[in-house]
């Protein structure tokens, strides 16, 4: 650049485009609004008085004393203990049938992607291993529930269970073949100067590298798949899923409460017990103590 | 400005003791370079200056404004005064030039401007000028990421010079450039103390650099004064009091 | 050999071979705890495969219709399934739009480098019981007030508050601290340092996460329909319990091409994104 340009100002590039961007964006929000004709957005406003008095209700069966006995039951001897009881007792089976998937997941998932992964696979292969993890990954849960599994495991957790460990193959596929291309192609070169074989790159060089990302992963799905069994118990593939939608949809705010707050404690839980394992994974030992 | 640090001490939280008992005066207009060992103080000494390390105990003041007691809105006003330059630059990386240039305007925007990026004329005028300062007004709309190391840290003085500040204050400027590209920049910030008589305080590792840029030299040893004088009177002998031992090749050469 | 002999010569004592160092007792422990927890989940749910052998033959009647899905569906445009379709589509750009928006916001507050210590512990936790529940509880809770896409949205819209800010968040907390000194020695506000340099910062991230919970909420918003909430679900669950596979294998067609469609753009644009 000559220095005669150098000492005029340039001028500043357009802002239209970003302007058009914004404005295309906002008229897409719209006209998806206005799409949708019986969205009753009229309505939009009772919602946080309507939701606060529930909520209202819910705390009241949360907060009573769990000896005590709901009004208007059928069943006279029945107490807020026998819902709390109920609500862990199956949201203990949410949770087991999350960690079943997760191994079933787990189990598929990982020799597979090794057969989808860049590194380690010819392409013949990696291109139908990458076709079918994206394959299961497009089908909702729900729906490999209801057609597949209902039928064959009937309304009980372990076609929860199933359904979700065929989803997590996919995305734990999908996951544990990227940590498999991330790996440092170092130690594999070495290995292979070595002379070793296929399988010995992999259980010498590659699996070592991997495997405390994918643990995680699994960790983290297991995490994902507590949420997820509470879909399945809409369509009775087992777990709290059902109880909640029959209560709730039955507007019993007070038990609904209570099967909440249980999800959410539990959740919860899950989710720190989780999170310390996998950071204890990821980064050995001193490194959790100083985050502790 | 002047600046006047009395029996000023820096302990920070895990027990170090960054600046131990500081008691110095800098005038309006000087330009010091402050010299000594990573570690030394040096970074604490200057930070305290704009309250980014706060004082533990002394008393320090810019312009007769203690810095110690500063908090929220009148900290913010007392740093508007004080331009500062990193040593790693500290640019917006995804932001043009000016957008990082006009950062230094941001003490004197209202809430909704900076809310919607509007500048004032004004404002950009002066950014405009901070550019053509240090020469580089032609990559103006460019991304800052886009520059080499020389560059970006010209932008990062045209920001500060954008504050329009009394004080400018530089910490290891020329630590991350090459040995022509550090002249070049040392040679920008001499020229901004002696046109428009701001107070400078730059840090630096060479003792070399420090001598043929200075007015006034500090040496630094473990958070104390080691040597304070005008450059010419920093000898060999004042070098190996800062750094402990004497001087080599090495250190000239940087 | 020649070393040992060396030695030997030298009258030094005869170096011991260190053992092999047993297994850490965490590895042990780890393993024996997964173990554990398995044979406990899989008592739970009563564990079995034994009715993929008993029940094959009712899974082949159903997938012997699934194989021969109604095309009708698919090729009238006016169908049931496309105008539930529609409304997915429409139920997730605007619980999207909606919830990342006010995401940011949020994870302003919620990072420790953007909000002072209080505000952000609060928000932290706050955040962390909101994601702990699933979308699916908040739908049914909305339903009760109104049915239809409203409580769809609404459902949607938190569940994405909940993902969005806890990932931006954690962007915001790894943003690169140098150029937000400098903020701060220019003596700019809290709000400055967030429009200046961390939204600058934090940007491609963000739009990438949103783009993340779009896809997300595609899917999502065909399993909310199945209590009320709007959307192809709403159509599953009809399907389902009137057993008409054939229909119901036209909506897995449908939904599985416009998900494969939506994650390949989506990918597309976060590659260019990042």
């Amino acid at each position: 650049m000559s220095s005669a340009t150098a000492t005029t100002r340039p001028k500043p590039p357009p802002k239209w485009p970003y302007t058009v961007a914004g404005l295309a964006l906002i008229g897409i929000v719209l006209v998806a609004g206005w799409s949708l004709d019986d969205a009753k957005w009229e309505r939009l406003p009772q919602f946080p008085g309507e939701i606060l008095q529930y909520a209202g209700q819910m705390l009241d069966g949360v907060l009573t004393w769990p000896g005590g006995h709901p009004e208007g039951q059928s069943d006279p001897d029945l107490t807020y203990g026998d819902w709390w009881l109920q609500a862990l007792k199956l949201m203990g089976e949410s949770v087991a049938l999350a960690w079943i998937g997760t191994c079933v997941g787990a189990l598929f998932s990982f020799p597979l992607a090794f057969l989808a992964a860049s590194t380690t696979a010819p392409l013949v292969l990696r291109v139908p291993v990458r076709l079918f993890f994206n394959a299961i990954r497009a089908v909702p849960e729900i729906l490999l529930a209801v057609i597949v599994m209902l039928p064959l495991f009937g309304l009980n957790p372990m076609a929860g269970a199933m359904a979700i460990g065929i989803h997590s193959i996919g995305s734990l596929g999908k996951l544990t073949l990227e940590n498999i291309e991330a790996v440092d192609p170092r130690p594999v070169e070495a290995v292979t100067a070595a002379g070793a074989t296929w399988w010995q790159r992999i259980r010498t060089a590659v699996i070592p590298q991997m495997m405390p990302e994918t643990v995680a992963f699994w960790l983290y799905r297991f995490e994902v798949n507590i949420r997820a069994s509470a879909i399945l118990g809409v369509v009775s593939a087992g777990g709290i899923g059902a109880l909640l939608n029959r209560v709730l949809r039955g507007r019993e705010w007070e038990w609904g409460g209570i099967m909440l707050v249980v999800i959410i404690i539990v959740t919860i839980l899950v989710d720190q017990l989780s999170a310390a394992l996998r950071h204890r994974i990821l980064h050995g030992a001193e490194a959790t103590a100083v985050a502790a | 400005m002047s600046i006047v640090f009395d029996d000023v001490s820096v302990v920070y939280p895990n027990g170090t003791r960054g600046l131990d008992k500081v008691s110095l005066t800098i005038a309006a207009g000087e330009f010091v370079v402050v010299v000594g060992l990573s570690g030394a103080g040096k970074s604490t000494l200057i930070r305290t200056i704009n309250g980014l390390v706060p004082v533990t105990s002394g008393s320090l003041s810019v312009g007769g404004t203690e810095v110690a007691t500063a908090r929220g809105r009148r900290l913010r006003r007392l740093r508007a005064e004080i331009g500062m330059i990193f040593q790693g630059f500290n640019l917006v990386s995804r932001r043009s030039v000016m957008g990082n240039v006009l950062t230094g305007r941001l003490h004197a925007q209202t809430m909704l401007r900076s809310a919607f990026g509007m500048h004032t004329k004004a404002d950009k005028e002066i950014a405009f000028e901070a550019l053509e300062r240090v020469g580089i007004v032609e990559k103006a709309w460019v991304r800052a990421s886009q520059l080499s190391g020389g560059q970006q840290q010209r932008v990062a003085i045209a920001r500060a010079l954008a504050q329009q500040p009394s004080v400018v204050l530089a910490d290891e400027p020329v630590a991350s450039l090459d040995p022509p590209t550090a002249n070049l920049v040392m040679r920008d910030l001499q020229r901004i103390n002696r046109d428009l008589g701001i107070t400078t305080v730059v840090n630096l590792h060479f003792l070399d650099l420090a001598r043929r840029y200075a007015d006034r030299i500090i040496g630094m040893r473990a958070g104390q004064v080691v040597f304070d004088g005008p450059a010419a009177d920093a000898d060999d002998d004042v070098f190996e009091r800062i750094y402990g031992r004497s001087l080599t090749a090495e250190d000239v050469s940087a | 050999m020649s070393l040992a002999t060396l030695e030997r010569a030298d009258g030094a004592p005869k170096q011991v071979r260190p053992a092999k160092p047993p297994p850490s007792p965490l590895l042990i422990g780890g393993v024996l705890g997964a173990v554990a927890a398995t044979v406990v989940a899989g008592w739970a749910i009563d564990f079995s495969l034994a009715p993929v052998i008993e029940q094959w033959p009712m899974l082949t009647m159903i997938l012997e219709e699934v194989v021969h899905p109604e095309w009708a569906e698919i090729t009238d445009p006016s169908s049931r399934l496309w105008i539930a379709m529609k409304e997915t589509a429409a139920i997730a750009v605007i619980a999207t739009f909606v919830g990342s928006l006010i995401a940011l916001g949020v994870a302003l507050l919620g990072s420790k480098v953007s909000a002072p210590p209080a505000v952000f512990r609060v928000t932290k936790s706050v955040m962390s019981m909101i994601r702990s529940l699933p979308d699916m509880a908040y739908a049914l809770v909305f339903v009760a007030v109104v049915t239809g896409p409203l409580p769809g949205i609404l459902a949607l819209t938190i569940f994405n508050i909940g993902i969005v800010a806890k990932l931006t968040a954690e962007s915001i907390d790894a943003v690169d601290p140098g150029p937000l000194e400098a903020l701060d020695a220019a003596g700019a506000t809290r709000w400055q340092r967030a429009r200046v340099a961390i939204v600058p910062a934090v940007l491609p991230n963000y739009a990438s996460y949103v783009l993340y919970v779009f896809e997300l909420n595609i899917r999502a918003s065909v399993v909310l329909g199945a209590v009320g909430a709007g959307g192809v679900g709403q159509l599953i669950m009809l399907y389902f319990n009137r057993a008409d596979y054939a229909r119901l294998a036209a909506v897995v067609i449908v939904i599985f091409v416009v998900v494969i469609a939506i994650d390949l753009l989506s990918q597309f644009l976060r590659r260019r994104l990042v």
